[in-house]
């Protein structure tokens, strides 16, 4: 149950769902699909690659995905420049689907880590191509102020390196980012377990994107409801406003009324 | 049976390729059991639209690109 008024809009668009799925790594389609129905999600990652000219029949994950049940946001993935993204992001757009794309400029191979100029960069051309672009960035505010500057829908930081599984690492970098934008925050990779996921969604932010935590885990449809249920879980945490911690007990029982 | 002369040798994702002579790209993907609506088509570094398919052909030396989506992050 989503209460009405606490539904994400992102670019125009309102999405049932704050969690967002990547459709890589599935061991077989069948859990694939299986693992993004659990999830409930919203939408769903996917790439762009060379058909395999081989075997060809059967390959591509828009016969097992139907555009009209799961909205698609195509990603960059795998790009290390600016030309390269707008490549890819007009080959996805032709594809004749939407105009939405997850923008990725990768700035280092080990870390898989931003680059965070040429992301700017190519985001500004895209936005200005009509694109409805969100982002993958790093937990740094200015890449994120600067990428809203120049259009983007959403901004995405990261949790934690894409496929780590190491959960958000820098939780307060990541409020000051959603303290400051405007446009919805996604938390773009990093993401684990569903513990991660309800963390990560109690520092406010609007929704969370991941591949890894549910396609590798040993049974991806029990951990799609997982983190269906930790999203959802983190969203309620950090609207209800939840007590500051402090390092003291405080009885919750009266000490008023005990015997003699 | 076609000879030799009756092809074109043209990059496609990469590799080359022998393409029989005068083969539109929609024909082009037929021949691989690909379905147009479900492929892009990149043709010299030129995204190529659907509607231009059939009256595109596969000239000597091209370079094709075939894509499509898959499953990712």
């Amino acid at each position: 149950m989503t209460k009405p008024e606490d539904q994400l809009e992102i670019g125009n668009k309102i999405f049932q769902s704050r969690l967002f799925i990547g459709t890589g790594k599935y061991s077989d389609n069948e859990t694939m699909v299986g693992a993004i129905r659990a999830s409930e999600t919203a939408m769903v990652t996917v790439a762009v690659r060379r058909v395999d000219l081989d075997r060809t029949k059967d390959e591509g994950i828009l016969f097992h995905l139907d555009p009209d049940e799961f909205f698609l946001l195509p990603n960059t993935a795998g790009c290390y420049n600016v030309k390269d993204a707008l490549r890819y992001a007009n080959l996805a757009r032709a594809a004749g689907f939407s105009e939405w794309l997850k923008l990725e400029v990768i700035g280092d191979e080990s870390t898989l880590l931003p680059d965070t100029q040429a992301t700017i960069e190519a985001a500004k051309i895209l936005v200005a191509d009509g694109f409805k672009v969100m982002a993958y960035t790093n937990d740094d505010l200015i890449t994120a102020l600067r990428l809203e500057d120049v259009g983007c829908v959403a901004v995405m930081p990261l949790a934690s390196p894409i496929g780590s599984g190491l959960g958000m690492v820098n939780p307060y970098f990541i409020r000051e980012i959603k303290r400051r934008c405007e446009v919805p925050i996604i938390v773009d990779a990093g993401v684990g377990l569903a513990s991660h996921a309800c963390i990560t969604m109690e520092q406010g932010v609007d929704g969370v994107l991941m591949n890894t935590a549910i396609a590798l885990a040993e049974d991806p449809v029990m951990m799609a409801n997982a983190m269906r249920l930790a999203i959802k879980a983190g969203r309620y945490s950090y609207l209800s406003g939840g007590m500051q911690a402090r390092e003291i007990a405080v009885p919750s029982s009266p000490a008023k009324g005990m015997l003699d | 049976m076609a000879s030799e002369s009756d092809k074109i040798q043209a990059k496609v994702n990469g590799e080359n390729r022998g393409i029989s002579k005068g083969l539109s790209i929609f024909k082009f993907l037929e021949s691989l059991d690909l379905n147009p609506l479900l492929v892009v088509v990149e043709l010299n570094a030129v995204i190529i639209s659907r509607e231009r398919f059939s009256e595109i052909e596969i000239c000597e030396g091209d370079q094709v690109e075939l894509v499509h989506f898959v499953g990712g992050g």
